[in-house]
């Protein structure tokens, strides 16, 4: 009952803050030809208007630098560092380890780039990735559903591998879940709605991006994972004790093995026969000396 | 009828001295080489003792040799086919180097560079496995002449069929006795080293029956150490390869007696040929101990026989070789005399090497001052003996205590013919009497006592003739060219891989 | 093609082992066949052989097995894996396996550099061996428990780059982002391919499985039985 009660609640909740991000994002031109290309091209790294990422927010970007600098800079970032501009070295510095690397871009794209990011900031919106918007609302049945796609019980429809392989979510099994990749517990926190179910739909970290290129998730697929790891949200992670849990299991199994081993060849030669005999034949010896000399004691007293 | 020939050896026990040059001739011919140096292909022990390597006739301990199952069936006592790759990273029945001895020698060279001082210069024991000086644990015939029996002799596992009477006997200081058993690899018949090599390295040669190591094919699985229940396989630790007694097949292909044979002091030795039928083979293994005796002799073939022969023939043996088997002391020792009887033939793998059970000292009976020459009193010494009758029994005859009997009674036969026949004191009908009982006409023992006391070499080593010639001409090789191109010994030096 | 080092680790280098181990391991089973041999030492120590040699071959040919299949049926795999129980099972069996091995390999040595006996019978290529396996095994284990779930991430990265290996079209963008401990696992296991005909380790490709299909006894002839010993015939020519 309160089971139930809960998925209900929970489900309220994704569905609440689903409904607000399509809210915010609805407007969004992804259609625009250019914005397509900065989704591919920098949305991995850059937003403009929802935060900073793996570099800074292009949110009025022209506002801040000089057209020229900006071109000069976007062309070949390393070169302006490695000339020493103080603006490119203090960027560097900032997000490292992270390096942006040089682009093969013509001065005509990088006008088009500046003004696309130009037009965002002046409508007062934020950019929305065409990933990022989700298909259609969360719907109840759709957590459980994701959680299947998660744990891969459901296989994904192109064959992309299932999450737990890499991801752990608290709670997903009693061992956790992979850590290879990130625990998702709190994804959402790290990222914010429009980013998950961007990367959902189109990754942009390298092992993702690889795994998923040719069998990315279907829309029906981003809404339900989407929907799992949101549910997740207010779980605190604790990979620390899934991962004892794991090694003691580990040690108990391989005490029971090697006992096993024992066990099945218990009839082994040990120590060596001849061995035994002398030591027998030592201890036999002893004993007589003992009664030998008690005998003796007990004539002497009598 | 599939008659093959096998060459088989006869032992005379009640020759045999203990003077172990048999196994010092092996010893400089074939096995003085690292890894090998604890090897004793030919060995001499003492018997009552646990032999070596210690206690091997023990085969709840190292299981080897063949079993009976309840089906009839034979199989390997050790492990089954699957229990042998089961079994390959570890194997539990083992004996290690510390049931042989730790191989050493002596600093000699200190006796002449220590400098002057007020002890004697010591040449300190060393181990030749590790170089280091050691305490002697053990040595090839550690317990030789009943030396530590407490630990050697009282634990000689043939003495679990003695009665606790006999053995208290045994070991009672006047009456203690014990005699040798020189023991080389008996190429069997139905040899469990073969069977249980995983490699399939092991094998016997078809044309005189020697069993062999192919030392390229051989990977050190060792299960033919475990398997051999006379322990006459070895692992040489140094080039990770087994190796035994390959019957000096070079002297035997020339005609020769193998090194041990040949240098024995006691002429206890005999070798020659015996022609077997290779069809009864599996069912000669597989009937009940007391039988086994009887199924060993039964297999062996009569080279006189027209259709023994005639088998022979087709199979390729020349008449030479024939003549050879009709010639063989061996086939007089064991089957026209039935003296000579295979070492622990339940074991099962068919040993072709038999021993004249011996008669030791002889405990003669005393009265009224003289020897008692009467019958009872001339075979009474048999069940009288100062070694129980079952203990050999256990020995020689699968516990069958008839044979080992039937045996001792004709050698006093001969003993009382012989000295009916030289010094003339014994009354006729006795040892008429005894003759009869046992038998044999006094051609027989004349002949028994010839071929005993007086053999030549050519009589004791009678080798058929093995044509390597024609088997070079078999491989399809130029005679010729092999002759002046090809050389024995290894392309490859018998190093250790790494 | 920018040629990083991960190009050479991936895509050049795999090759290489994999050529010596073939050529080589042929080579030296014709020509020096006496030197395959598995070197077994239990004759000279036989109770400390037991606690290290059989953990350490049966924990490794499971996990070898393990590897194998992941490579040969990833997708059997990862449907097995699906359910979070069986994903639990298969992984604990692959770290005990992991972990019998590891504790297995570490008595071996310790064994084979305590021992005198055993330390007569080391030469320099052993102790190579071993330290490529305490690598290797070390960093395995290592993976299992901090980079799961293995068998799953295995499955989906590590078999379509080990094929692209075999297909000759060698993938370095799968790999060229892992973690570095199973980078230097999977160089790791290259080198163990390259070592392997140069070492004892040959002994693994004699695994006597025939054994198991043959009869018993062998009987060996120099020439076909029958055609032999013809002369001697008294009659002949006379
Ligand atoms: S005595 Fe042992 S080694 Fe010799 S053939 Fe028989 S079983 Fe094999
Ligand atoms: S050389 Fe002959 S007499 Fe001497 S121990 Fe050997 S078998 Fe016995």
């Amino acid at each position: 009952m309160t089971d139930r009660m809960n998925a209900l609640l929970r489900t309220a909740v994704v569905v609440g803050s689903v409904v607000l991000m399509q809210g915010t994002s609805r407007a969004q031109d992804a259609a625009d030809p250019t914005g397509a290309l900065f989704e591919k091209q920098c949305y991995s790294c850059h937003n403009i208007g929802s935060g900073k990422k793996k570099g800074p927010d292009l949110k009025g970007i022209l506002q801040r630098r000089d057209r020229a600098w900006l071109h000069k800079f976007i062309a070949s970032p390393k070169s302006m560092k490695a000339s020493g501009d103080k603006i490119a070295v203090g960027l560097f510095r900032e997000f490292a380890p992270e390096e942006m690397p040089d682009q093969m871009l013509t001065p005509l794209q990088i006008e088009d780039f500046l003004n696309f990011i130009d037009k965002v900031t002046k409508s007062g919106k934020v950019f929305v990735p065409q990933s990022g918007q989700l298909s259609r609302p969360v719907r109840p049945g759709d957590i459980e559903a994701g959680y299947a796609y998660f744990t891969g019980k459901k296989k994904l429809a192109a064959g992309g591998p299932a999450c737990i392989s890499c991801h752990s979510v608290q709670g997903v099994t009693p061992l956790g879940g992979g850590t290879l990749g990130l625990d998702l517990t709190q994804a959402n926190a790290r990222y914010t709605n429009i980013e998950l179910a961007s990367i959902l739909k189109a990754p942009a970290f390298p092992t993702m991006s690889r795994l998923f290129a040719n069998n990315p998730l279907t829309d029906e697929e981003v809404v339900q994972v989407f929907a799992y790891l949101q549910s997740t949200k207010t779980r605190t992670p604790d990979p620390g004790r899934s991962a004892f849990a794991f090694v003691l299991i580990g040690m108990a199994g391989t005490v029971a093995c090697l006992g096993l081993m024992n066990f099945r060849w218990r009839a082994r030669l040990r120590t060596g026969v001849r061995k035994d005999f002398v030591a027998q034949a030592v201890e036999r010896h002893r004993k007589n000396l003992r009664s030998a000399d008690h005998s003796h004691r007990a004539g002497r007293d009598a | 009828m599939n008659v093959r020939l096998q060459m088989a050896m006869v032992f005379h026990l009640d020759k045999c001295i203990g003077c172990h040059t048999c196994s010092i001739a092996c010893k400089n011919v074939w096995t003085d080489r690292r890894g090998a140096e604890y090897m004793w292909w030919n060995n001499v022990e003492t018997k009552p003792g646990t032999g070596y390597p210690t206690a091997w006739e023990d085969q709840d301990r190292y299981r080897g040799g063949w079993v009976q199952g309840s089906d009839g069936k034979l199989r390997l006592r050790g492990f089954s086919k699957g229990g042998t790759l089961e079994s390959i990273f570890h194997q539990p029945y083992l004996p290690t180097i510390d049931d042989y001895y730790e191989p050493f020698t002596y600093r000699y060279q200190d006796l002449f560079d220590t400098p002057e001082g007020a002890d004697q210069p010591t040449a300190r024991p060393v181990s030749m496995i590790t170089g280091k000086p050691i305490d002697i644990q053990a040595g090839p015939n550690w317990d030789d002449d009943l030396g530590g029996s407490p630990v050697y002799a009282e634990n000689d596992p043939n003495l679990t069929h003695v009665s606790e009477e006999d053995k208290r006997l045994l070991f009672e200081l006047e009456r203690m006795t014990f005699f040798y058993v020189p023991r080389i690899c008996n190429h069997c018949l139905n040899p469990s080293c073969v069977a249980a090599c995983p490699s399939g390295a092991i094998y016997k040669r078809g044309e005189d029956g020697v069993v062999l190591i192919n030392q390229e094919a051989c990977r050190g699985w060792r299960f033919c150490v475990t398997a051999c229940p006379y322990k006459k396989s070895y692992y040489n630790w140094s080039t990770g390869k087994s190796e035994k007694c390959i019957l000096c097949f070079p002297r035997i292909e020339t005609g020769q007696a193998p090194a041990c044979f040949h240098s024995c002091v006691g002429r206890i030795r005999y070798f020659g040929g015996l022609l077997y039928d290779a069809d009864k083979l599996p069912a000669a293994a597989s009937v009940p101990e007391g039988e086994l005796v009887d199924a060993h002799r039964g297999i062996i073939l009569n080279p006189n026989d027209p259709a023994v022969v005639a088998g022979a023939r087709k199979n390729g043996l020349g008449p030479d070789v024939i003549e050879a088997c009709r010639r063989s002391p061996v086939y007089q020792y064991v089957i026209d005399w039935k003296l000579a009887l295979p070492l622990h033939a339940e074991f099962r793998t068919i040993p072709m090497l038999f021993y004249v059970p011996p008669l030791m000292p002889v405990m003669a009976t005393v009265e009224n001052g003289a020897y008692d020459t009467t019958e009872t009193g001339l075979f009474g010494v048999v069940d009288n003996m100062r070694l129980p009758i079952t203990y050999l029994a256990r020995l020689f005859s699968a516990g069958n205590e008839g044979h080992v009997r039937y045996a001792l009674k004709k050698q006093i036969a001969v003993r009382a013919h012989r000295r009916m026949v030289t010094v003339g004191d014994l009354d006729r009908d006795a040892v008429t009497s005894m003759m009869q009982e046992v038998g044999a006409d006094a051609a027989e023992l004349d002949a028994i006592y010839r071929l005993t006391s007086l053999p030549t070499e050519k009589e004791r080593y009678v080798i058929p003739p093995s044509h390597r010639e024609e088997a070079e001409q078999m491989l399809k090789t130029d005679v010729l060219r092999a002759k002046g191109e090809t050389g024995f010994g290894f392309l490859e030096r018998p190093v250790r891989g790494t | 093609m920018v040629f990083t080092i991960d190009t050479l680790l991936f895509q050049v280098l795999p090759y290489v082992p994999v050529a010596l181990f073939i050529i080589e391991a042929i080579r030296r089973y014709r020509q020096r066949p006496f030197s395959y041999s598995s070197l077994s030492s239990q004759f000279l120590e036989g109770d400390r052989l037991f606690i290290g040699s059989v953990p350490w071959h049966y924990g490794i040919l499971f996990v070898l097995g393990g590897h194998l299949f992941a490579f040969l049926f990833p997708r059997e795999l990862i449907a097995f894996g699906s359910v979070p129980w069986r994903l639990l099972i298969l992984e604990v069996t692959a770290l005990i396996g992991g972990l019998v091995s590891l504790i297995g390999l570490v008595e071996l040595t310790i064994r084979r550099l305590t021992r005198d006996r055993i330390r007569a019978v080391t030469n320099v290529m052993d102790l190579v061996v071993l330290g490529v396996l305490l690598t290797q095994v070390g960093l395995g284990v290592y993976i299992a428990l901090t980079m799961r779930w293995g068998s799953m991430w295995f499955a989906t990265i590590m078999a379509p780059y080990l094929k692209s290996v075999v297909l000759l079209q060698p993938n370095v963008d799968l790999v060229s982002v892992l973690p570095w401990v199973i980078k230097l696992h999977i160089v790791g296991a290259y080198v163990f391919l390259a070592i392997l005909p140069y070492s004892r380790l040959v002994h693994m490709l004699v695994w006597p499985v025939h054994y198991l299909f043959r009869r018993p006894q062998v009987v060996i002839w120099n020439a076909e039985p029958g055609s032999l010993r013809s002369t001697g015939e008294p009659e002949r020519g006379g």
